[in-house]
């Protein structure tokens, strides 16, 4: 697998990991996902537009992704930039959230502020902010987003139903409880960061996969 | 809460780590040496620390007299960011030699320490409280990350299965250390200080 | 940001090993403990009954399809070498018989998949298997951990247990936990009273002492207790059998026993609120997992130090944390997590120690 696919399996499996503890039932996961798209997406609107206001580097830089943080140089702005548009889309997420659904609001707690330094927002930064076309820009936070949302909401199924015998999926919508004596290990912070450790190995074997079939295709 | 309930709190009970499951750098993941774990724990150290100072400043006299509490997150950010950069500026200049090991801005820390922020804000501790804790969430993460790193060295020199090297093996491991640590937990808490 | 600390840290020294033992291979060594348990198991499965023959079948049961699903469809076949069968047995032997079968199942295709396989299978694995399979057992169903089979004298709880709440309760009585015990109520068994009734009067009749009831039942493990905990001489035998044999090294469990005895001893007594020096040594060293898990659990060569002075720490290492976790702690009765816990210190005390970490080839000889 080479190794930009490598740096950006690794920054999706590790910025699920805060998602993933917070999110113990599928709605959660849900809401975790929407949070992150919505920024995401907003983000992926807004900064072509900024860019063409501020400097930006004009070259895309590979070598970089898991940096966030303004160092000297022209990706500074950007950066900055970045950072401002993140947590100003968090904060309306907040808002709505707390809005909509107060209750889930107030069990996700602090892991919602937290999408905007999330490293999905962040990393996606040199894709995002510096190269590329605004279309090409919003195709990259879609896929992310869509990476993003399966990948929890997978995770999270599997932790809710071997962990916890059910699927929440809202306060109406039903329980329904499968297991009679469910491994409540697996809704604990371990068992998020096992089951990321796994679907890691499995994203691996299947980029590897991946890679193989194609090296297969162009002899 | 007294001093010590504070420390355990946060470095044990709550760790940065294993509870909140923030810190965790990509792309490589656990740092690859003692040094570099433990210059990461003071990095966090140092940025909740001055981070909680910061809030609590924002939060005591401009967030909440202003009604301006859905600020929050923004201004919590920033001031994260800005620290992050004063603090590298400050290492540039005056202790350059540390640099290597000790790094800001990182962005994996920048979260923790927005996440250790946010939970002490939440939990309404004083200024000097609030410096505890960070203080305390700094050493929790350096010791965690210690032993991560130690036994990352560990597997790097055996033979695991080629799709679970690296990352994912680093984090089942620190998924059963999570689980080891929830020895750490509230009751345990209460009955060491309660005596 | 790329660690420049990483390439330049020469923190990798492939040296080898210098206390292989090139004598012992590993396929004998897992069969040996399996034999060294099985009389502690025998007196488990007598005073439990059927229970606990089913739990341990399927804790058994359960290791071995798991390692053979991790291993013949990659042409592997590691049966033979019998840690999965030990690992098996052991997770069995932690648990109470009463506890409801998907737990040791569980608990045995944790310990091998996830503990022991998923880090590449023997040797590889700092966490020892059934460590890691019984604490999640103890995470997942808390509260089936603690179905105990009553015994025929009407005793339902571990003496371990039944001290606590006692001593929670208020009632503190001078001397030691078995009066504690005695006054508390806790049915002990009548041989524990002919026994007991001959010592004492017929021994130690002219010393005017006695043993306090119980003392026999607690000695010779005729109590309520996890499956293959219960049993101290019979631990002790089959640890004996491995100290002469080679197979296990004697310090960490001498280090383990001595400093927990220490602690249990001198602070047991403040932390129970009582005063210093008051605590009950023997009765908590008899008590629980922690004879089990010392000589069989702690002692596992994969995951435990490679050098001398390593062992020694960690086995200081594991009595503190055994005591506090026993005295503070709400997970189990404290050995399974600090074991857990050890098990993550090892590769820090190796490199402290040694200032290298070795490949599985040097751990599996012990």
């Amino acid at each position: 697998m080479s190794a930009n696919r490598e740096r950006r399996s690794a920054i999706l499996v590790l910025s699920l990991l805060p998602a993933a503890v917070a999110s113990t039932r599928v709605i959660d996961a849900l809401f975790m996902a929407a949070g992150v798209v919505f920024v995401l997406m907003a983000m992926s609107l807004v900064l072509p537009l900024a860019r063409r206001f501020g400097r930006a580097a004009s070259e895309p830089s590979e070598a970089s992704t898991g940096e966030t943080l303004p160092r000297e140089g022209s990706h500074a702005a950007s950066l900055w930039g970045a950072l401002l548009l993140s947590s100003c889309f968090t904060a309306i997420y907040e808002l709505v959230l707390n809005a909509v659904a107060p209750a889930e609001s107030s069990r996700l707690g602090i892991y919602v502020p937290l999408i905007a330094v999330s490293f999905l927002t962040m990393g996606r930064l040199d894709a995002l902010g510096v190269s590329g076309t605004a279309r090409r820009v919003a195709v990259e936070a879609m896929r992310a987003g869509a990476a993003f949302s399966g990948l929890l909401v997978a995770v999270t199924l599997v932790r809710e139903v071997l962990g916890a015998g059910s699927i929440t999926l809202g306060a109406a919508v039903g329980r329904a409880p499968f297991f009679r004596d469910p491994a409540r290990a697996l809704g604990l912070a371990g068992g998020a960061l096992i089951c990321l450790g796994y679907a890691a190995g499995a994203l691996r074997l299947g980029g590897r996969r991946g890679a193989a079939k194609r090296k297969e295709d162009q002899r | 809460m007294s001093i010590a309930a504070i420390l355990v709190t946060f470095a044990l009970v709550d760790n940065v780590v294993l509870s909140l499951l923030l810190g965790v750098n990509p792309p490589q993941g656990v740092p690859g040496s003692l040094r570099r774990a433990l210059g990461l724990g003071a990095s966090l150290a140092t940025l909740a620390c001055l981070a909680s100072l910061g809030a609590w400043g924002a939060d005591t006299m401009a967030l909440v007299p202003l009604g301006l509490d859905f600020l929050r997150t923004p201004v919590y950010v920033f001031l994260i960011a800005g620290l992050a950069w004063l603090l590298r500026k400050a290492l540039q200049r005056f202790a350059p030699r540390l640099l290597p090991s000790v790094s800001f801005p990182e962005a994996a820390v920048n979260a923790a320490a927005l996440g250790v922020v946010l939970i002490i804000r939440h939990g309404s501790y004083t200024a000097a409280e609030g410096l505890v804790a960070g203080l305390a969430a700094g050493l929790g993460y350096a010791l965690v990350m210690a032993v991560l790193s130690a036994i990352r060295l560990r597997l790097e020199v055996e033979q695991v299965p080629r799709a679970m090297r690296g990352l994912p093996l680093q984090l089942v491991s620190a998924g059963l250390l999570a689980f080891a640590f929830l020895a750490f937990d509230r009751a345990f808490l209460a009955r060491v200080l309660g005596g | 940001m790329s660690d420049p600390a990483q390439g330049g840290q020469a923190r990798l020294l492939l040296s080898p090993a210098p206390h292989i033992k090139a004598a012992s291979s590993t396929v004998g060594l897992a069969w040996l403990v399996v034999a060294s348990l099985l009389p502690a198991l025998a007196w488990g499965i007598a005073l439990f009954g059927i229970a606990a023959v089913r739990v341990c079948a399927v804790g058994l049961a359960a290791a071995v399809a798991a390692e053979a699903l991790t291993t013949v469809p990659f042409k592997r076949f590691t049966l033979g070498d019998g840690s999965a069968v030990l690992t098996g047995l052991i997770v069995g032997m932690f648990l109470p018989a009463g506890v409801s079968l998907v737990v040791p199942a569980a608990a045995s295709f944790f310990a091998i998949v996830v503990v022991k396989q998923t880090f590449g299978g023997l040797g590889r694995n700092w966490m020892n298997p059934a460590v890691g399979g019984v604490l999640f057992a103890l995470l997942s169903w808390n509260a089936s951990m603690a179905r105990w089979i009553p015994l025929a004298s009407g005793a339902a709880v571990p003496p371990l247990d039944a001290l606590r709440s006692a001593l929670a309760a208020g009632r503190s009585v001078p001397g030691g936990p078995l009066a504690v015990l005695n006054a508390a109520g806790y049915p002990f068994s009548g041989a524990d009273a002919s026994v007991l009734g001959w010592i004492n009067g017929h021994l130690l009749g002219f010393l005017h002492v006695g043993l306090p009831t119980g003392a026999f039942d607690v000695v010779s493990g005729m109590v309520v207790g996890p499956i293959g905990a219960v049993s101290a001489p019979l631990l002790l035998a089959g640890a004996a059998f491995l100290l002469a044999r080679g197979v296990i090294r004697w310090e960490i469990p001498v280090a383990y026993l001595a400093v927990f005895a220490v602690l249990a001893f001198a602070l047991g007594g403040p932390a129970t609120g009582r005063g210093w020096l008051t605590g009950e040594a023997l009765f908590q060293l008899l008590s629980g997992t922690l004879l089990l898990g010392a000589f069989f659990a702690a002692t596992d060569p994969v995951t435990s130090p490679l050098s001398r002075a390593g062992r020694w720490a960690y086995g200081t290492a594991l009595g503190i944390l055994t005591f506090v976790m026993r005295y503070f702690g709400s997970v189990g009765d404290g050995v399974v997590v600090s074991l857990a816990l050890g098990n993550a210190l090892v590769p820090l005390i190796d490199i402290a120690a040694l200032g290298a970490l070795a490949p599985s080839h040097a751990r599996k000889a012990g």
